[in-house]
């Protein structure tokens, strides 16, 4: 640890230490912060401040990016405390710290599985609380991310003319993600592959499926008219009349 | 029988709130409470760790609670430990200050620290944890290490062993003996587990060697008197030596051809019994049956031993395997790297029959990419019984890289280059580079981009731009600016043929020659463009592209200039490596060589086209160190053939894998020869006209040397020293060259 | 130099499939034929088996060599009511498909931040302890 932690061994009395921590806390020095904190816990453990101080270095070092430092510091609050009064937030804290790590859908997902997890917990740990609801929220989002994930496999599957393996992850989509946002478009690839395989009558029940539940999509209308005869709707985005130029530059690119 | 409790008390807690204890027992104020209650409630307060005793008796209708907290950490020491520095047992360590303190968790540490000592051959270090009260139920925690003496092996001896010498099954086992030249190594340590792997080396080669019946009776080490070191003695039972007799396919496939299959395998009736072969012949004709349209194949040999005559008969049988299908296939651990740049490299896809090779064959081109330290693949269980998921996690490397080579030549001094390169550019795959050359010698500029997978189809598409201005004073007097572009399309023809175009567009010019060049130097003054179509026809059966240890690589270039231009030639190179595990399998020996060839079309090859050797190329010789030479002004003129080979071995230093430093001893020879317009009269630097004297002879040159390379957390690193042993008056020597390049 | 020949899906053999008539139960198909390769997506009594064996050299497009599309259609009793195999032409078509992708959100990695290599934030930024304010999902 950094030459300065050697400053903050000197043993203070608790009040001080704190208030020195909760200054720096407010000069947005969090590293420093932290540090302090996690002193108030070694040099007083059975202070009541030692408990405060346990779960504000949890959030210094959140302020401070460091999501597995604070990860860890939540983990031992909620072992150490966890009939204390607000430990509610200490589970939430935990669950954005996932959150905050998700990356982009064509990366690993590992961030977004542990945010719904924890974010589950936030839920049914205290149903009603403000976290309940914002956890609830954001869970939404982290499934639609998995959702997406599981489309864009299906996607390179279908652009690979593999059309089994394309539809069951599209599938996977519709089964387990039926409220993302990627269920229309999921059907939708579903009505494109079973045409592909010459089987009309299972693209009919898909697009039926896509047109009772999402009657006004855009999805539900390229549907409709790829099974009625056989091109997407003319007036869809302009996206999809890229020649072979656009596709070419576009994988061409470097950025 | 069970008592109602109407209260509970909790005594004893300090920096544990006593709602803590209460939300761990099972047992609330006014339950009726009975003794397996009790005890559950015991064992989960214990199960947190939190408490070094827990006590819970009912007095009346109260549940007393009494517990005594472990203490928490305040600081932990490491004393005595010389050999092994701190902060590499602090790692292993999983106690931390502000922890709890158990017992347990301490002996576990305990574990751990005497494991690194095995592992680098200390088997008699001891360590006492230390326990030191502080105030407010705090400790204090050292671990009081005594390293002890290291106890090598002094000596390996083998009992039994007629047909091998002891030195031949010393290079066999990987247990050395200790002897001072080995200082690097920790193998000359004792080890059980090593042994136990020495066992099995011995076994896998007698195998190979046809010894069907050999047995290892056992393997002991006695400590000598004054127990400073040990004696290893392995005793063998060799048997005889067996031949292969009968040597059968049986098809049991519908409709499968069992005779084209005889090829695949490398041995016949009447060979030495080999094990290995038999492992090898089981893997090709998977593959060979599984190419055709069997989907699910297995492929069991039935070895039958004949004592009497000493023959093996093996009767391979080729059989229906277990109608497997994958599920899915998740890649994890692709933090930057795209989830479809890693499947794209699967030669399975969801959905397909499971096949054990395609899936050996796609881990390894994962591999191939580089981008990735480890790929682990694991095959779990399918929702079906007849369906597996296979879970691919990578550990991804930093695939960025700033190279920064620096040569040292007798009479050059420094030559520095630095390249920035990101060979997978948003985790895309697209590999980008930019090189700047600064030294006295060469200013080049280049710019290459590759998208490996063009058009999502398996064609790798390169455009590369370049600006090169190399001072050839010192060898030949004069500077050579080339700037230009090209166009690689790349694609696979076959499995493991793959094919590139080439097209070139490149101005060069031969300036500032100075006075006293070469009358040849002098008659190709001036610019010319060059024009050139070529392709690369490449062959890789090498286990690895990166650290190959077995298998060949053939490589065929072919250009033509002419296409426009005023420059019209032909030229061809071909490259080939070969590659091969010795002694005990963890040193290299690698046969490299490269031929090539240039003839003019109707023109004299200029000197901007011929090829120079040396430095890199030629170790011991400076660049442009050897070839055709004008003999008063002695400057190199390049020759239009050349030859090159070079075998080396590549060893470990017996540390550890992860320090990635190997060693290397090699000899170069080369040879450089051939300048179209000899003996015709040229018009020098001041115009008049004269025939300069060269000399040129395809004589080779040998350089042996040694070297050292250690993929450094930095970057790569590579020093090489080489001893020009036979060379021509001419030619111009280098004895030491460095390169070093630092990964970001 | 032999062209790539790939096996996907569950080709199901002649004699494989002469096993299975109507009036099969359900776990008999799956004994002999397998598990299906893919299930109507809103009806559990018809399964597909598809298989296709495709040929590729260097970059070009693989070609089909063989597909075979098996539907097999159960009664409520979970027996086999009708069996159809369609191969060939029967099972190619080209179709049209549309170019855009339903939009998500997620941290891209930027050029210069995979060179500096530390991957930001996804959601919304700093948070205050206690305070409850909802998270602003970007691309909502």
């Amino acid at each position: 640890c950094s030459s300065d932690d050697k400053l903050t061994q000197v043993e203070k009395p608790v009040g001080t230490l704190y208030n020195d921590a909760f200054t720096e806390m407010h000069d947005e020095n969090y590293r420093r912060a932290a540090a302090l904190f996690d002193e108030v816990e070694r040099q007083h453990p059975y202070s009541q401040w030692a408990t405060r101080a346990q779960l504000m270095a949890a959030f210094a070092h959140y302020q401070n990016l460091k999501y597995d430092d604070a990860i860890v510091a939540l983990d031992r609050f909620i072992q150490l405390h966890p009939g204390y009064e607000n430990v509610d937030y200490a589970y939430y804290l935990k669950a954005i710290c996932y959150y905050e790590q998700i990356t982009d859908i064509r990366r690993d997902q590992k961030m977004t599985e542990l945010a719904l997890d924890s974010l589950n917990e936030v839920t049914r740990r205290f149903p009603g609380t403000p976290y309940a609801i914002d956890a609830a929220r954001k869970l939404q989002l982290a499934r639609d991310h998995l959702a997406a994930k599981s489309m864009e496999i299906g996607r390179y599957y279908q652009e690979k003319k593999i059309w089994n393996a394309a539809i069951n992850r599209f599938r996977d989509v519709i089964d387990r993600y039926q409220t993302t946002t990627h269920t229309p478009e999921a059907l939708e690839r579903v009505v494109e592959c079973y045409l592909a395989l010459g089987l009309r009558e299972e693209a009919v029940k898909a697009a039926s499926v896509l047109g009772y539940n999402y009657p006004d999509s855009e999805w539900y209308r390229d549907a409709y008219s790829l099974v009625n005869n056989g091109r997407t709707a003319p007036d869809s985005d302009s996206g999809n009349s890229r020649g072979w130029f656009g596709r070419a530059w576009n994988s061409l690119s470097p950025f | 029988q069970s008592q109602v409790v109407r209260e509970i008390r909790v005594d004893g807690t300090q920096r544990i709130e006593a709602t803590t204890v209460l939300s761990y027992l099972s047992v609330r104020p006014g339950d009726a409470v009975d003794r397996d209650q009790l005890d559950q409630s015991l064992k989960t307060l214990f199960g947190t760790g939190l408490f070094a005793d827990v006590g819970l008796t009912v007095q009346r209708d109260v549940l007393v609670v009494k517990v005594v907290e472990n203490p928490i950490i305040n600081r932990i020491a490491l004393e005595g430990n010389k050999k092994v520095e701190s902060d590499k047992l602090e790692q292993e360590l999983q106690l931390r200050p502000r922890t709890v303190y158990t017992r347990t968790r301490v002996q576990a540490d305990v574990d751990r620290l005497l494991e690194i000592y095995r592992r680098s051959g200390r088997y008699s270090a001891r360590i006492e944890p230390k326990v030191i009260q502080l105030d407010g139920n705090r400790v204090d925690v050292v671990f009081e290490i005594d390293e002890g003496p290291r106890t090598p092996v002094r000596r390996i001896n083998f009992v039994g062993n007629s047909h091998f010498s002891d030195a031949d099954l010393r290079d066999i086992v990987q247990t050395k003996e200790a002897v001072w030249w080995r200082f690097l190594t920790s193998n000359d340590s004792y080890d059980p587990d090593r042994v136990q792997f020495d066992k099995e080396l011995l076994r896998r080669y007698y195998l190979r060697e046809g010894y069907a019946d050999f047995r290892v009776v056992s393997s002991n080490a006695e400590l000598t008197p004054d127990k400073q070191d040990f004696f290893l003695t392995f005793t063998v039972d060799e048997g005889e030596r067996y031949k292969f007799n009968k040597v059968e396919i049986r098809g049991e496939l519908k409709g499968l051809d069992v005779e084209p299959l005889k090829e695949e395998l490398t041995f016949e009736s009447g060979d030495w019994y080999n094990a290995t072969a038999i492992e090898d012949a089981v893997v090709a004709l998977t593959n060979a049956v599984g190419n055709q349209q069997y989907a699910f194949v297995d492929v069991r040999p039935e070895i039958v031993r004949n004592k009497e005559n000493r023959t093996v008969d093996v009767t391979f049988s080729i059989s229906e395997g277990p109608r497997v299908f994958v599920e899915r296939i998740n890649i994890t651990g692709n933090v930057q790297t795209l989830d479809e740049v890693v499947r794209r490299e699967f030669q399975l896809a969801e959905g397909d029959p499971f096949n054990q090779a395609k899936l050996k064959r796609s881990e390894q081109r994962a591999k191939d990419l580089g981008f990735f330290e480890k790929v682990d693949v694991v095959n779990n269980p399918g929702s079906e019984p007849d369906r597996t998921i296979i879970d691919v996690n990578v550990t991804e490397q930093s695939t960025g890289e700033i190279q920064i080579g620096a040569g040292f030549s007798s009479t050059d001094g420094p030559l520095v280059d630095f390249r920035i390169r990101q060979r997978n550019l948003l985790g895309e795959g697209k590999d980008i580079q930019f090189a700047t050359t600064v030294s006295r010698l060469t200013q080049e500029f280049s710019l290459g981009y590759t998208q490996p997978y063009f058009l999502r189809k398996d064609l790798a598409a390169g455009v590369d731009l370049f600006h090169v201005r190399r001072d050839f004073q010192d060898f030949s007097n004069y500077n050579q600016v080339q700037t230009g572009f090209d166009f690689k399309l790349g694609y696979p023809i076959a499995e493991r043929l793959r094919q590139r175009l080439i097209y070139r567009l490149e101005r060069n010019e031969i300036t500032d020659i100075a006075a006293g060049a070469s009358a040849y130097i002098f008659q190709q003054r001036g610019q010319r463009l060059t024009s050139l179509i070529g392709q690369e026809l490449s062959l890789d059966l090498r286990d690895s592209r990166i650290d190959p240890t077995k298998g060949t690589v053939l490589t065929l270039s072919t250009d033509l200039a002419g296409f426009g231009g005023d420059v019209h030639f032909a030229r061809a190179v071909l490259s080939a490596g070969w590659y091969k595990q010795v002694f005990d399998s963890n040193i290299v020996f690698s046969l490299t060589s490269e031929l090539g060839a240039i003839f003019g079309l109707g023109e004299d090859v200029q000197i901007a086209n011929r090829f120079f050797i040396g430095g890199d190329t030629l170790r011991g010789f400076k660049v442009a160190g050897i070839g055709p030479r004008d003999a008063n002004t002695r400057d190199a003129l390049g020759g239009n053939y050349y030859g090159k080979i070079t075998a080396e071995f590549t060893f470990p230093l017996g540390l550890p894998q992860e320090f990635g430093i190997k060693a290397h001893a090699f000899t170069d020879v080369g040879t450089l020869w051939g300048l179209d317009g000899k003996g015709k009269p040229v018009l020098d630097g001041l115009g008049q006209t004269t025939i300069p004297t060269i000399v040129d002879r395809a004589v080779p040159r040998v350089a042996p040397g040694v070297g050292v390379s250690w993929k450094s957390p930095l970057g790569p690193l590579r020093i090489d020293i080489a001893i020009p042993v036979v060379k021509q008056k001419f030619d111009e020597t280098e004895v030491f060259r460095f390169s070093f390049g630092t990964k970001f | 130099c032999t062209p790539y020949v790939a096996n996907r899906g569950n080709l199901v053999e002649a004699d494989r499939l002469a096993l299975v008539q109507n009036g099969s139960s359900k776990d008999e198909v799956f004994q002999t034929l397998g598990s299906p390769t893919m299930v109507s997506t809103f009806d559990d009594n018809t399964w597909y088996y598809m298989g296709q064996r495709t040929e590729q050299t260097a970059f070009f497009d693989p070609d089909i060599l063989e597909r075979q599309v098996l539907i097999v259609r159960f009664d409520d009793k979970d027996k086999v009511a009708s069996l159809e195999k369609r191969t060939g032409e029967q099972t190619i078509a080209s179709v049209e498909t549309v170019d855009r992708t339903t939009p998500t959100s997620g941290k891209e990695i930027g050029f210069i931040e995979q060179l500096i290599g530390n991957v930001g934030r996804f959601g919304n930024d700093k948070k205050k302890p206690g305070s409850s304010s909802g998270g602003r999902g970007r691309g909502y």
